[in-house]
């Protein structure tokens, strides 16, 4: 019945010319993308962010006083003092006030060499999270909040951090394994841009950031590893503000028994990433593909055609269930061969604009791409099942665009506040699209991670699920109908 | 005015397919003209250029001396059934027939006189997609006599009537042209016509074959089918 | 046939069918379901005059149906035949459908905004907003009505038409290239056109409408070219 029902589909013109529009609509607006997509620095190369060890595009600028280790060994040190300034905050953004932001961080810290990007280990105060153990950029493990005592050792691979509110009593907030060789082991300070994010019509977030300094006070330093404290500022970009020229500048002072950092930046995954755009064309792909899945039913009700259908398969929620497969089936290696096309091709375009595609990894780029097939897939069966359920091409055709395609559009082109956007993505088909987040919300990074940003509030699986299960509703809902209906 | 069709040097193709070429006859008043040819013979197409649906590549067709399209108000010159079943289904007959009257300045009683004449009065308030094929037929008629015109142009009219159909149909025909109407009909029913027209316009390949009274065919041929069997072999 | 008289008999036809009158009254009902909604779900926003209108942006996918409808309606079931039949001059059909396709969403746009107004609650509401979703939503329909009479297929139509308001405005956060998605978001109907409810991006709002305002023209006159220049048989 399935093969009959292929039939049936390739040999109506214009359904496969409609499936084949959609592709070249898939391809064609990936491509326009990343055509008009341009980044220039002044006729040269423009630098790329390092990348870290899991792969990420990372942020790696922070302020670190460090000593070789070439064993095993430990560094212990109180955070006396935490303070810093914020350039010129809401609401009137004409002053600078003193204060952190909340992922200001002063701490310990083992890193392998002095390059950005390279594998690390930190025990870090922060201004609003209480301590957290972070390491390689992505990974971040809360701490005891009151703790302003914290440690770091190494004993043979493993890295082990430790906190406590007094210096004796002590807990351990993580390890990170792997290590061999001589690390840098020693101070650590990075203070984030303020951000302010506030709806974009065109989309997006318009993000606002400021410069931001913190400085720390550590005493009662115990370190087993020996000589003199070096101070450089990793992954520097040579620019100075106003406030670092006149007023101070970033560093390190030693007193007799203290250590006092100076500094801005941040260690962290890198945010404002994006992929080449090779998935902006599933969008109008998609409403090429929901007119040719309701068509695919509703003419032959128009046609009067369900009845020749009906009297050679007459187990009517069969025929429906083929149909669907059909469609669903037809619809993914469409959208397959789609994202195997527009994949090289627009990321070449982009690349060779100047623009930097942020690494993924491998899994998430199968995902992105099968992803995205199966939800083209299953949004394709929710309008089929529509235009079962209703057996008006138009009406039917509308009802699949206001489900998929207008809470899609009314929550990422920030019209919509963020909640009620977050909310259309998680009830209606459309929550499907979370397939498409290309990068996960990293808590301690500060972000705007509204859906208008690519951030989505389901997981994709979740998302996609909720989808299926429209499908599977709309499907079934359309089988009690059929079978109740006098053709 | 003058109910006469002149249909001169009509002229028509569909991309590299000739519809027309060169069709030319008369049609006049007071009898019933037949007008048959095989299935792409330029019969459907002839008409719609005739009632200006259709532009023709080069040639006339006219109704009275003037285009269809110069008629200021056309229904009241001619009456056309092309497709029966080209009905919202939603709407009411009657309400079919209301927006041509209105569209032609026509009162709406006049819609009323109809339905009682083709015998639809008793169904006019129901949606005519419930409607069946002769029921839409005698719709179709009706929208036809609307303006009450000199000149009718019915293509297939037989189409899903039932026998008391067809005597209805052909009385109505017969009626009109006796009245000095001219009554140009498409039909495959070469029995039907035999009887009913008395003009025969014979098509085929986009042009004119035979136009002759229907007795001197059959005078000929020995019938009208043997006659449009030979002529267009 | 007298203007007037077309226009009586499209709006006998509007009426008669329940598929006008249903969008207007659903176009009510899902502009103020979402603007309950977006109430019930949205403390405090940058642009809460914006925010009060949005379920205009359902209601005119609904009005851009129906006025799809109206045109491409009658090519789907072949009315559009005896539509030209009665008046083969052809652009008043067009000409009158446009005039009561305005009618009947002006009305129905009063009627939504006045809703929205009502929902916010907040005294002072600004006029302009409220005025320009007005006429915004009139355009769209006369856009979709243009559409229609060019592509002469309902889903075709709905499919462009439904594709510029919504289409459009998603692509752009995917238009890296801020003097791309700037250009297009200016120049998209929907995009330009709902400016007039910003009361943030308050530069050159009736720019916008202009802008939203010529698509529809566009698409009205290339729909009337196509109406005068096809044939319909």
């Amino acid at each position: 019945m399935i093969r009959a029902e292929f039939t049936k589909f390739r040999s109506v013109r214009g359904w496969v010319l409609g499936l084949a529009t959609a592709v070249a609509l898939f391809v064609g607006m990936g491509w326009l993308t990343a055509a008009g997509s341009f980044t220039s620095c002044d006729d040269q190369a423009c630098p790329s962010p390092p990348v870290g060890p899991e792969g990420q595009a990372v942020e790696d600028h922070f302020g670190f006083a460090h000593r070789t280790l070439t064993g095993d060994g430990s560094l212990t040190a109180r955070v006396r003092d935490f303070s810093g300034i914020i350039t010129y905050p809401p609401p009137n953004h004409d002053e600078i006030v003193d204060g952190l932001v909340p992922w200001a961080k002063a701490g310990l810290i083992v890193k392998s060499d002095i390059n950005p990007g390279s594998p690390y280990a930190a025990i870090m105060l922060t201004a609003d999270h209480g301590v957290r153990f972070q390491h390689n950029y992505v990974h971040d493990a809360a701490g005891p909040v009151d703790a302003r005592w914290l440690r770091i050792s190494r004993s043979g691979a493993d890295v082990t951090a430790y906190a406590s509110a007094d210096g004796r009593n002590w807990t351990t907030v993580g390890t990170m394994s792997g290590w061999s060789g001589p690390v840098r082991i020693g101070f650590a300070i990075a203070s984030p841009p303020d951000i302010t994010a506030k709806g974009n019509p065109m989309g997006g977030s318009i993000v606002q950031a400021r410069f931001t300094q913190a400085s720390a006070v550590f005493d009662q330093i115990t370190s087993t590893a020996g000589g003199a404290w070096r101070y450089d500022e990793v992954g520097a970009d040579g620019l100075r503000t106003d406030w670092e020229k006149l007023h101070r500048a970033p560093g390190m002072t030693t007193g007799s028994d203290t250590l006092t950092l100076t500094g801005s930046g941040d260690i962290a995954p890198a945010t404002d990433m994006r992929v080449a755009p090779y998935l902006a064309g599933a969008l109008p792909a998609l409403l090429a593909i929901l007119v040719v899945a309701v068509l695919f039913i509703t003419s032959e009700f128009r046609r009067g055609l369900i009845r020749t259908t009906l009297l050679a398969s007459p187990h009517r929620a069969r025929m429906l269930a083929a149909k669907a497969a059909v469609i669903g089936g037809v619809t993914f290696a469409a959208a397959l061969i789609a994202v195997v096309v527009a994949r090289p091709l627009v990321s070449h375009v982009f690349r060779a604009n100047g623009n930097f595609a942020a690494p993924t990894g491998l899994l998430t780029d199968l995902r992105l791409s099968l992803g995205t097939a199966a939800l083209l897939a299953a949004t394709a069966v929710c309008a089929y099942a529509l235009g079962a359920l209703l057996r008006r091409g138009l009406l039917a055709i509308v009802l699949a665009v206001a489900l998929t395609v207008v809470p899609y559009l009314l929550a990422t082109a920030s019209v919509l506040p963020v909640a009620a956007g977050e909310w259309l993505l998680r009830l209606t088909p459309a929550a499907g699209f979370a397939v498409q987040q290309a990068f996960p919300a990293y808590e301690q990074v500060f972000h705007p991670y509204t859906p208008a940003d690519g951030y989505f509030p389901l997981a994709p699986a979740a998302g996609l699920a909720v989808t299926c299960l429209w499908a599977a509703g709309l499907l079934t809902l359309a089988t009690v109908r059929l079978n109740r209906a006098d053709i | 005015m003058d109910a006469t069709i002149d249909i001169t040097g009509l002229r028509k193709s569909y991309g590299p397919t000739a519809a027309l070429r060169e069709m030319t006859f008369t049609v006049r008043p007071g009898q019933v003209t037949g007008f048959v040819g095989p299935n792409g013979a330029g019969k459907s197409t002839t008409m719609r250029i005739l009632l200006g649906l259709d532009h023709p590549d080069g040639g006339t067709a006219l109704i009275g001396g003037r285009r269809y399209r110069d008629l200021t108000k056309p229904l009241e010159a001619v009456g056309a059934l092309l497709d029966g079943t080209a009905l919202q289904p939603s709407r009411s007959g009657r309400n079919h027939l209301l927006w041509l009257a209105q569209s032609q300045g026509l009162p709406a009683s006049r819609v009323d006189e109809l339905l009682d004449e083709v015998g639809l009065a008793g169904v006019a308030r129901r949606r005519a997609g419930g409607y069946s094929l002769g029921m839409r037929q005698r719709l179709g008629v009706a929208a036809a006599l609307l303006g009450d015109p000199p000149v009718l142009i019915l293509d297939e009219p037989f189409n899903g009537l039932d026998p008391a159909g067809f005597v209805w149909m052909r009385d109505l025909l017969r009626t009109r042209a006796r009245e000095g109407r001219a009554v140009l009909i498409s039909s495959h029913l070469m029995g039907e016509l035999q009887d009913l027209a008395g003009h025969v316009i014979v098509v085929d390949r986009g042009r004119v074959v035979a136009d002759a009274p229907t007795r001197a065919m059959r005078e000929r041929y020995g019938s009208l089918e043997s006659a449009y069997l030979e002529l267009t072999r | 046939m007298p203007i007037p008289a077309v226009v009586r008999a499209e709006w006998t036809k509007a009426r008669t069918t329940p598929d006008l009158p249903l969008a207007m009254a659903l176009t009510v009902v899902a502009t103020l379901t979402v603007a309950a909604l977006v109430k019930a779900t949205t403390a405090d926003t940058p642009d809460p005059v914006r925010v009060g209108l949005l379920g205009l942006q359902l209601g005119q996918a609904i009005i851009a149906v129906a006025a799809v409808q109206l045109v491409a309606g009658e090519y789907g079931t072949g009315l559009i035949r005896s539509s030209l039949l009665a008046v083969p001059r052809r652009w008043p059909v067009l000409a009158a459908k446009a005039l009561i396709l305005t009618a009947a969403t002006t009305a129905t746009a009063v009627v939504s905004v006045a809703g929205c107004v009502l929902l916010d609650g907040r005294p002072g509401f600004p006029v302009r907003p409220a005025v320009g979703s007005v006429v915004y939503l009139g355009l769209v329909a006369l856009l979709a009505l243009g559409a229609a009479a060019t592509l002469r297929s309902a889903t075709a139509s709905a499919g462009v038409v439904l594709g510029l308001l919504f289409l459009v405005p998603s692509m752009l956060r995917w238009l890296p290239d801020p003097d791309w998605a700037d250009f297009v978001y200016r120049a998209g109907p929907a995009t330009a056109g709902t400016r007039i409810q910003s009361t943030v991006d308050v530069d050159t709002p009736w720019r916008g409408l202009a802008v939203t305002a010529a698509w529809a023209v566009g698409a009205l006159l290339l729909g009337a070219l196509t109406l005068q220049r096809r044939d319909h048989g």
